[in-house]
């Protein structure tokens, strides 16, 4: 019998909705808490089990909740049927998987290099997905704990992740959790926030694109630190550069909010020819660059907000209240 | 010894006598009236104590100390004979002489009294725990005094290692007490205190470890001739983790020898010992042999190399460190455990080996099986064993270096640039003066040369990939590619002048395109827009000057590696600014009055995934083995230019081929390696 199946059956015939409106308030913050505050309210719903899946599966589609809401409820959802399989996949040994070629040297960083192709299929098999987004969403330390991976793994767990969200519907959540990081670190004062800014702006997230503009100037000044310069004005060397390679990938709807920047940034005033263009387009689009580069990527159109599986099963499949 | 015994004296040819009685419970007490001596003045009387050993024979070989049991009395000092002399100066009244034996049998004193005085001689059953308290190398009986306190003058050491090597350890004797009048005694040690119990550990000389339970260990079997114990300590602070690191101090350890009559405790001796630090060596410090997997080329000339077959990975530099303990008058060296989660059997094969001992790196969690990211510089004004540098990626070193107070105040780079972030990627130290540094900049500038110089063809080793060729010509390194070869062109006339205006030159061919950042003579150019063959540029781009270039002069497109490295504030993260950094950090700590910068001819690449940041993608010349007096050993480039530079800079240089071995695992020569080497012992850390 599938797993998902004999859990709905387990508890359809205690199906509550005693959780229901403190599960909304929950899940609300949830989304719009980090860290331990945020692990200490998932904690909490998921202690709820399965008493609680009927009205989190709702709120996980409901079109009156916003997105973060479905995807805190769904990381919930997920960590209620599958928190065994999230704990095994932190907790595996990588180098021990009879797919490692134990003949290939490890970098001096540990072999978190090495194993991305090992990494990608399991992830992909595991299909933890709402997993994978939470660890980039929410600061929750909930990483591996194979020591074998060296201390890198810290840094390239979330980006495991990532890795494992590549391609998949639940990609959306990742950018939408991307933004949402950036939103509350304006300066980039993160250095994994600076990551996901180099993800959204490197992949070309059309999604991302006000995101990126807002905080194209942080960037700048990260590439150009206080020390090299002779004042604060230096650090917006390149800036307008930045902005220029941005507008390659901008939706003819970004116009105006890339024009509010420009205009309020005086050294990109050379850019506004190129708005202009960008509003006269009627593609949604950009058009070829003839100058592309090796191995540099097409833009990603904007996204839809996917439908809610657990690993290649629709929930409705699994739940038959999900329907 | 328990019964009555007479005890005899003769001051100036009156014959004292006392009959005493040595009892056995708590401690033992032989009171001598001495009085109405004959004599004035406050010249010093010597008064000689000992035991008479009933054929004549007065010892005083057994006597271990004397003092004046109230304060203010006369002073007393130890005659060269091991008798003692008491000088009453102006002081009078009544005084206790106290003794310490090492047998009661007895009794004697004698000597010439100048004054009146009263005085109440103890004798005590005694016990004698000795270790190197004088700090001579050798356990005797000079060392019994100020045994049972540990200062900067005076005390025993026992350093950190988990061991059953005895070479190296404490020594502790424990003399064999006179006991002969007893057949009901028990002679145990304790371990006075928590501390003691749970991280001293004492071992017997056949290497096993003396067993304690709670705190006790019964050796009254011991031969006649002593015991031996070895000590080694578990653990290096006393540190309360919600104080200050300035609270932190080197672990004490108290040992207490004990005889036991009739079930009471009727002498003990007490000696304490204070924790040897671990000294990590400078990078420059003289070797006494390197260690390296079995992995490290072999056709090196380096001298005492042992070569591990580790089963494990090859970062000997991120497995140990290997430090001495400075222990009295020698050096322990300590083979530390840097708790890398592959090092396979490199920690014990490295100890077994040349029988060194070994500790683990008891502070800072696991991060610190980052052995690169520690490095110590020679010694400096301020720093007589050389001062720490650690990059930021991971400072988790600097916790254990502040405790021991001894190589303090580290030197914090940036390395969390860099995807591995170990100091040693950027920085080493050549010679007591002499900073190597990795500089992309001069990697740059070399490879400019040649290609101004036609050398088209030549090749540098390049890339981080063990599948892909290494052999790069210059041209596919540094220029850009074209459409069709490289963007490469000449000036046409007039030439540039030197100014910073906006320039637009004509070029013969169309190669160049809007983003172009051009190399002309030791100038940078940025091409701002393309006309056909007019090219307008910016002058002075990335901190180069603008100069006049001639009709002809060479010029070409720089690679995107090359933009990454040495062009900031593009739309990338760039190498030179954080090399900058870390340069100005060093000289700040390091000044360039004291010591030469020499560049290292370096590029590196911008990794996103999964690990993020710069790795070097040229082979890290700056990463190298220094080996004074013999060579510095670097990896091999590839470059023949780059080859000779650093043997023009660098004395000794001697290259390796560590590109499959080590490069591509972003590691190089250094990384490879653990070095043991000699610290000064002058002045010694505990007077520091």
């Amino acid at each position: 019998m599938n797993k998902y199946i004999s859990l709905a059956i387990s508890f359809l015939s205690v199906i509550s909705i005693t959780h229901a409106a403190s599960l909304s308030e929950l899940l609300k913050q949830a989304a719009t808490n980090d860290g331990k505050t945020y692990l200490e309210i998932r904690n909490e719903i998921v202690s709820m089990g399965n008493n609680a899946l009927p009205e989190l599966c709702r709120l996980a589609t409901n079109q009156n909740e916003s997105w973060n809401v479905h995807l805190a409820a769904r990381i919930c959802v997920e960590r209620i049927c599958s928190s065994n399989r999230i704990a095994v996949l932190r907790q595996k040994e990588w180098l021990k998987d009879p797919e490692f070629d134990k003949t290939q040297s490890i970098p001096i960083n540990g072999p978190v290099n090495v194993i991305v192709p090992l990494v990608t299929k399991r992830f992909k098999e595991e299909g933890l997905w709402y997993y994978y987004v939470e660890m980039n969403w929410k600061n929750t330390g909930e990483g591996s704990t194979d020591r074998k991976l060296g201390n890198s793994r810290f840094e390239v767990w979330p980006i495991y992740g990532k890795i494992g969200l590549d391609g998949e519907p639940e990609y959306f959540y990742y950018v939408k959790s991307a933004i949402d990081r950036l939103q509350l670190d304006p300066e980039l004062k993160s250095k994994e926030n600076r990551r996901m800014f180099e993800f959204l702006k490197n992949e070309k997230i059309m999604d991302a694109m006000p995101t990126l503009i807002k905080n194209s100037i942080s960037y700048s000044k990260s590439l150009n630190p206080l020390y090299m310069q002779r004042d604060e004005s230096d650090r917006l060397r390149g800036n307008n550069e930045f902005v220029e390679s941005l507008l390659q990938f901008a939706a003819p709807s970004d116009a105006d909010t890339i024009l509010k920047h420009i205009d309020a940034n005086q050294h990109l005033g050379t850019l506004r020819p190129k708005i202009e263009e960008l509003k006269q387009r009627k593609d949604l689009m950009p058009p070829p660059n003839p100058r592309k580069k090796k191995g540099e990527r097409d833009p990603i159109p904007p996204m839809k907000e996917p439908s809610f599986r657990l690993g290649q099963k629709s929930i409705g499949d699994i739940f038959p209240f999900a329907k | 010894m328990r019964g009555t015994y007479t005890a005899e004296w003769d001051i100036h040819g009156h014959v004292y006598s006392n009959t005493v009685e040595v009892l056995t419970r708590d401690y033992n007490e032989v009171s001598v009236l001495i009085s109405n001596e004959v004599g004035a003045g406050s010249a010093p009387f010597p008064v000689i104590l000992g035991h008479d050993d009933g054929v004549g024979g007065v010892h005083t070989d057994k006597i271990y100390s004397c003092y004046i049991l109230e304060l203010g009395g006369p002073t007393v000092s130890r005659d060269m004979d091991g008798g003692y002399t008491i000088d009453p100066g102006t002081v009078t009244g009544l005084y206790t002489v106290v003794a310490y034996m090492a047998s009661s049998n007895n009794p004697y004193i004698s000597g010439l009294c100048t004054n009146q005085h009263t005085a109440t001689f103890r004798v005590f059953l005694s016990v004698d725990l000795d270790a190197d308290v004088d700090r001579n190398g050798i356990v005797d009986s000079s060392d019994d005094l100020g045994e049972e306190s540990w200062t900067n003058n005076r005390g025993a050491f026992a350093i950190a290692a988990f061991t059953n090597y005895l070479d190296g350890l404490t020594k502790l004797v424990v003399q064999p007490p006179d006991v002969s009048s007893f057949t009901n005694y028990t002679l145990r040690l304790r371990k006075v205190d928590t501390n003691t119990q749970g991280c001293l550990k004492l071992y017997k000389p056949d290497g096993t470890e003396l067993v304690f339970t709670s705190g006790l260990a019964d050796i009254s079997s011991i031969a006649s001739t002593g015991l031996t114990l070895y000590a080694s300590s578990l653990s290096m602070w006393s540190y309360d983790t919600t104080l200050s690191l300035e609270n932190a101090h080197l672990l004490q350890y108290k040992m207490n020898l004990e005889l036991i009559i009739d079930g009471g405790l009727v002498a003990s001796d007490t000696v304490t010992l204070c924790t040897a630090p671990f000294i990590i060596p400078s990078e420059i410090a003289p070797v006494e042999a390197v260690y390296v997997t079995d992995r490290f080329p072999t056709n090196t000339s380096i001298a005492n190399l042992r070569c591990i077959d580790n089963e494990g990975d090859v970062w000997a530099q991120d497995f140990v460190k290997i430090a001495p303990c400075h222990t009295s008058n020698s050096i322990t060296q300590v083979v530390i455990d840097l708790l890398h989660p592959d090092k396979g059997y490199f920690v014990p094969m490295v100890c077994e080996n040349d029988k060194l001992q070994f500790a683990g790196w008891l502070r800072g969690g696991e991060n610190v099986a980052n052995g690169g990211n520690l490095m110590i510089s020679p010694p400096i004004a301020g720093y007589p064993y050389g001062r720490p540098i650690v990059g930021d990626k991971d400072t988790s070193f600097t916790n254990y270096l502040e405790m021991c107070k001894i190589q303090t105040n580290a030197v914090i780079t940036e390395t969390s640039w860099l995807m591995v972030g170990h100091i040693d990627e950027v920085i080493m130290f050549a010679d007591t003066n002499k900073i190597l540094y990795a500089d992309p900049w001069k990697a740059a500038n070399l490879l400019h040369d040649e290609i101004v110089a036609g050398h088209l063809t030549n090749e540098i080793w390049f890339g981080t990939e063990m599948g892909e060729s290494r052999w790069k010509t210059i041209p596919e390194v540094a220029i850009a590619a074209a459409v069709s070869g490289y963007k490469t062109n000449t000036i046409l006339s007039p030439g540039l002048a030197a100014n910073t205006n906006d320039a637009t030159l004509a070029f013969s061919n169309l190669v160049f395109e809007i983003g172009d950042y051009l190399r002309v003579d030791n100038e940078i150019l940025k091409v701002t827009a393309t006309n056909g063959y007019n090219v307008t540029m910016k002058r002075a781009q990335a901190s180069t000057i603008a100069t006049s270039h001639a009709n002809g002069t060479i010029t070409y497109a720089l690679s995107e590696n090359l933009i990454e490295n040495i062009i900031p504030g593009d739309e990338k993260p760039c190498v030179a600014p954080h090399i900058i950094n870390v340069t100005n950090i060093m000289a700040h700590a390091f000044p360039p009055s004291s010591f030469g910068y020499i560049s290292i001819p370096v590029l590196f690449h911008y990794k996103t995934s999964p690990g993020i940041g710069f790795v070097a993608i040229s082979a890290n010349a700056c990463n190298c083995l220094v080996v004074p007096g013999d060579h510095v050993y670097y990896s091999y480039t590839g470059c023949t230019a780059f080859e000779q530079y650093i043997g023009s800079v660098v004395s000794n240089a001697s290259p390796v081929d560590v590109w499959l071995n080590y490069h591509c695992g972003f590691g190089e020569v250094h990384c490879g390696s653990a070095t043991r080497r000699t610290i000064p012992t002058s002045p010694a850390w505990w007077t520091y």
